[in-house]
């Protein structure tokens, strides 16, 4: 979906006048404005849910000050492509909705959705997503965080992940210890 | 990532398997501060998949395991089994050269990610197969019961402690040494009864009152049971049909985990007549949408759903009725075991079966129809519901008793 890319600046001056629209404009914390369809932000999004529902949207872009244009160009992108590819097959097939299944494996579109992006992009993604309540997003973006944990030791998470160690040689033999089994798993 | 508030970092650390989150403890303080979190910790354990304890069945390997396997197994081709994932070995588990008796009823109690385990021949053991650590009840055998019979699980909400009720039968009462005479059949009838509670991290049983002597009920398969694995609702554990009272009270027996009393409550009347004859119909007790129900299997195919509506009034109402074609069962009605076992998956769903049939069906109560069968070959289906858990107790501190096998685990 790849016309999908570069959707938020053209939004950005295309001002959409009418009262009563089925899309909402959501502001990026540098000022880029995005429009995302309502009932899509509404379903995948609790915080927008409350602020549509609450009649908090702003009709020149609801300012979303914690979000980067980037992040926000993303769950913008992933609420429209899921709003296309609903009903999807593998979410509804199910007559029965198992309390006990928290998470279902994402679907290939959304897998490609979060291979394609970088590191960064896909932490500000989590921040934004854990910021608006989607909890799909969540799902579907540490399921691809949490693959590429798998199976690495400490020491590999932190050189992937860029993260410095702040433990003493003294406190990670510890740890270590402590959960010796952990260290040869997955 | 160094950037991630902790609520973003906990958003992503929540949805990795326990073991990984466990190793990320090492990654740096911020990570270990997060996944240590009590309130991070309650909501991981909430998130694990729900799984069923299987137990590799001992005649057909020389290995015996405990295994699980995620619910709920929806496969419509029964003749591919699911995957299942090893917990415990029997190997390993013998690494001390003991060894366990191989059988069902190693695995007791499942709750809250803890399996209870009996090694046959030592003291009751809890373990947490997640983090890898066990520790043993107190011992209740021989001292003081010639015999004990694990009767439930529990939490106890007020203390926090995890506590096993038992069923002991102490030393023979003096006056009825005489009146046995030589015919030792009246063996069990002559032993002082008591219910016992072993507290996880305690190191005494505690005694909890006269337990009452009446006739072993008998299993449908024929084996003698003493205790069915109670269903718990409402913080009260409840056994249907399977307990010290049933035969003579035809009530069902209600442990309250709080105040620690027992109490008998009503079971359908409709039932009275079936729940005597356990050869036609087995019930086994369900949490199904925040109700308390009984299943009431019929044959193979046939299956009724009474529902406790008004649970202090213990009124009960037929909720369901699901009937089967018999042509549609996997392997035709002939091969069919009994169904004796139930488990609810989800809403509207519960997975019927057997521990000694390895193939399992997932009836549908909404649509009132079988919606799946599952071959699980080589297993015996325990039918208890596992959760993993990473969260940490005290009691798994304290030293074991040098009578407890040493647990290793699959690696």
């Amino acid at each position: 979906m790849e016309v999908d890319k570069g959707k938020g600046e053209a939004e950005e001056t295309r001002k959409v006048a009418e009262a009563d629209r089925d899309t909402v404009t959501l502001k990026s914390s540098d000022g880029k404005l995005f429009e995302v369809s309502k009932e899509a932000a509404a379903r995948l999004s609790t915080v927008l849910a409350g602020m549509i529902a609450g009649g908090s949207i702003d009709d020149n872009g609801t300012d979303l000050k914690q979000i980067g244009s980037e992040a926000l160009e993303n769950v913008v992108d992933y609420c429209n492509k899921h709003a296309n590819s609903i009903p999807s097959a593998a979410l509804i097939s199910s007559s029965i909705s198992f309390n006990t299944a928290p998470f279902k494996e994402p679907e290939e579109w959304e897998r490609k959705f979060v291979d394609r992006l970088s590191h960064d992009a896909l932490f500000d993604l989590v921040e934004a997503a854990n910021f608006l309540g989607m909890e799909r997003l969540l799902d579907v973006t540490c399921h691809k965080i949490s693959e590429m944990m798998k199976g690495k030791s400490p020491d590999q998470i932190r050189e992937v992940f860029n993260i410095k160690n702040d433990y003493t040689k003294e406190e990670l033999e510890e740890i270590r210890q402590e959960l010796a089994w952990a260290f040869y798993d997955d | 990532m160094d950037a991630l508030c902790d609520d973003a970092l906990a958003g992503i650390l929540v949805r990795l398997p326990s073991a990984s989150v466990l190793r990320c403890r090492a990654v740096c303080r911020s990570w270990r501060r997060v996944t240590t979190d009590p309130w991070f910790l309650r909501d991981h354990a909430a998130r694990r998949p729900l799984e069923m304890i299987t137990l590799t069945a001992p005649p057909c390997t020389s290995t015996w395991a405990v295994n699980t396997v995620s619910l709920p197994v929806d496969n419509p081709r029964p003749t591919e089994s699911p995957p299942l994932s090893p917990l415990l070995h029997r190997k390993q588990l013998a690494g001390d050269g003991r060894t366990w008796m191989p059988g069902l009823i190693n695995v007791l109690y499942s709750l809250d990610g803890l399996l209870v385990l009996f090694p046959w021949n030592g003291p009751f053991i809890v373990c947490n197969p997640v983090t890898r650590q066990w520790t043993d009840l107190p011992a209740l055998n021989p001292e003081p019961c010639f015999k004990a019979f694990p009767c439930g699980f529990y939490l106890h909400g007020p203390s926090g402690e995890y506590r096993l009720l038992c069923h002991g039968l102490g030393e023979e009462e003096e006056e009825d040494e005489a009146a046995r005479g030589g015919t030792g059949s009246t063996w069990d009838r002559n032993r002082k009864r008591h219910y016992y509670i072993l507290t996880a991290g305690g190191t005494l049983p505690r005694r909890l009152g006269v337990a009452p002597c009446c006739p072993t009920p008998t299993h449908p398969s024929g084996r003698a049971a003493e205790y069915d694995v109670p269903m718990a609702h409402r913080g009260i554990l409840h056994w249907f049909a399977l307990h010290r009272e049933a035969s003579t009270t035809a009530k069902m027996l209600a442990f309250d985990t709080v105040s620690e009393t027992f109490r008998l409550m009503s079971r359908p009347p409709e039932l009275q007549q079936a729940a005597g004859n356990t050869t036609t119909t087995r019930q086994q007790l369900l949490e199904l949408d925040g109700e308390l129900v009984v299943a009431a299997m019929q044959g193979v195919a046939s299956l009724a759903i009474w529902a406790l509506r008004d649970y202090k009034a213990e009124v009960w109402t037929l909720r369901c009725r699901v009937e089967v074609p018999p042509s549609t069962l996997y392997g035709g009605i002939s091969n069919n075991v009994m169904p004796t076992m139930a488990l609810a998956v989800g809403a509207g769903a519960i997975l019927i079966g057997d521990r000694y049939c390895d193939v399992a069906r997932l009836y549908d109560l909404k649509e009132k129809r079988m919606r799946s069968q599952i071959y699980l070959g080589g297993q015996y289906l325990t039918f208890l519901a596992f959760r993993g858990s990473i969260m940490p107790h005290a009691f798994f501190d304290s030293p074991r008793s040098s009578e407890v096998p040493h647990i290793k685990f699959f690696d």
